[in-house]
């Protein structure tokens, strides 16, 4: 139930979010990201959910930055 | 010592981060090493065949060469990949932040489309924050368009409830149940343009099987009434009329506060910024320690 000032009728007004529906939520490096994949061997980084704000200033979560999907990071 | 122990634990932490930068830079096939260490954002000049530019290291310092070359160059590998500095990594701030946005998402997934926090994103965050002993504060800051309201009435809960200094600050809105998340914290700050609207919980006929009769939504009210009034200034009557204030809204019942009109009314304590809730952490911290020694 909300509570909100956004009416219902705009909260849930189908839209056709197709480039949201390909993003993932994957840990990466110990912190929660929002990724976007590019291909099948990169992604990039759309949000970075982390309470430390040092995390932030570290170039590498910076939305837009690129990963390569590496066996490393799955193995961690 | 158990600082310096911190430290290397950090780097290291800092070293499995990198690996994968270190791959990025490794597939400019030899040029690695050539990199100019002299840019006018790079560490001090030092190659790593003359690692004796740098003092002596303390502990064992075969490895953290090693680790600070690393670090070096996957931070040219990010220089030559976004032409843009690396701000270097400080390690874990001892204040966290909360960033509490859009709509506080809660037992329904909303379409994507719409901007939210999560309550399964914050209250396992909630919970690091009052185990980690590192973490000495929080800083939560809302602009909030409102939300469900068991997720919202559960983030307050949790805020509330913590033993650890917590300051909100309001910044742009917060709205509906973003008023009680902002009251839950043990001080809080509201910038001059920030505006909060108060108004009642309705009718909305979108959860479907849940018998909303007006006593339902009479009692959903009242948990929010309870809690934003038990944790603020403002009296319940107060509150209740400026709910149901007519004239302030277009179309609507309701009332907006901005700025300094939320301090006067009770419900925030202090008109300010980033500075001052930072400030007023930090002083409550300092309490915090005087007490316990």
């Amino acid at each position: 139930m909300l509570y909100s000032i956004i009416p219902p009728e705009i909260v849930f007004d189908e839209w056709d979010g197709a480039e949201l529906e390909t993003y993932q939520q994957i840990t990466l490096g110990g912190r929660q990201v929002i990724i976007q994949p590019i291909g099948e061997k990169q992604m990039k980084i759309v949000q970075l959910i982390s309470s430390d704000p040092a995390d932030f200033l570290n170039a590498r979560f910076q939305p837009g930055s690129v990963f390569e999907f590496t066996p490393e990071i799955f193995a961690e | 010592m158990s600082r310096d122990n911190d430290r290397t634990r950090l780097i290291d932490k800092h070293d499995d981060l990198v690996g994968s930068t270190l791959k990025i830079g490794d597939n400019v096939p030899g040029e690695t090493p050539q990199v100019s260490p002299t840019g006018p954002v790079g560490p001090p000049p030092d190659t790593p065949n003359n690692p004796q530019t740098r003092g002596p290291a303390p502990g064992n310092p075969a490895p953290q060469k090693e680790r600070r070359m690393k670090l070096r160059n996957a931070s040219m590998a990010a220089l030559r990949q976004f032409g843009q500095t690396t701000v270097p990594p400080e390690g874990p701030s001892d204040i966290h932040m909360l960033n509490i946005i859009g709509q506080i998402e809660g037992h329904m997934v909303l379409p994507p489309k719409n901007k939210s926090t999560k309550y399964e994103h914050i209250l396992p965050q909630l919970m690091a924050v009052e185990e980690n002993p590192k973490i000495k504060g929080l800083l939560v800051v809302l602009n909030t368009v409102g939300g469900d309201i068991e997720a919202g009435l559960a983030i307050a809960e949790m805020i509330s409830s913590m033993t650890k200094p917590v300051v909100s600050l309001v910044l742009g809105g917060g709205h509906s149940i973003g008023v009680p998340i902002a009251v839950a914290a043990d001080y809080s700050y509201i910038a001059k343009t920030a505006s909060m609207t108060i108004h009642p919980i309705r009718l909305t006929g979108l959860v479907i099987s849940v018998p909303q009769t007006y006593d339902y939504l009479d009692k959903m009210q009242d948990r929010v009434v309870r809690f934003v009034t038990s944790h603020s200034n403002i009296s319940t009557e107060r509150f209740k009329h400026l709910m149901f204030e007519t004239g302030e809204l277009v179309r609507d019942v309701g009332t907006v506060l901005i700025g300094d009109a939320a301090v006067r009314e009770g419900l925030i304590n202090e008109v300010g910024g980033l500075s001052h809730a930072l400030q007023k952490l930090r002083s409550m911290l300092n309490q915090t320690n005087n007490k316990i020694h």
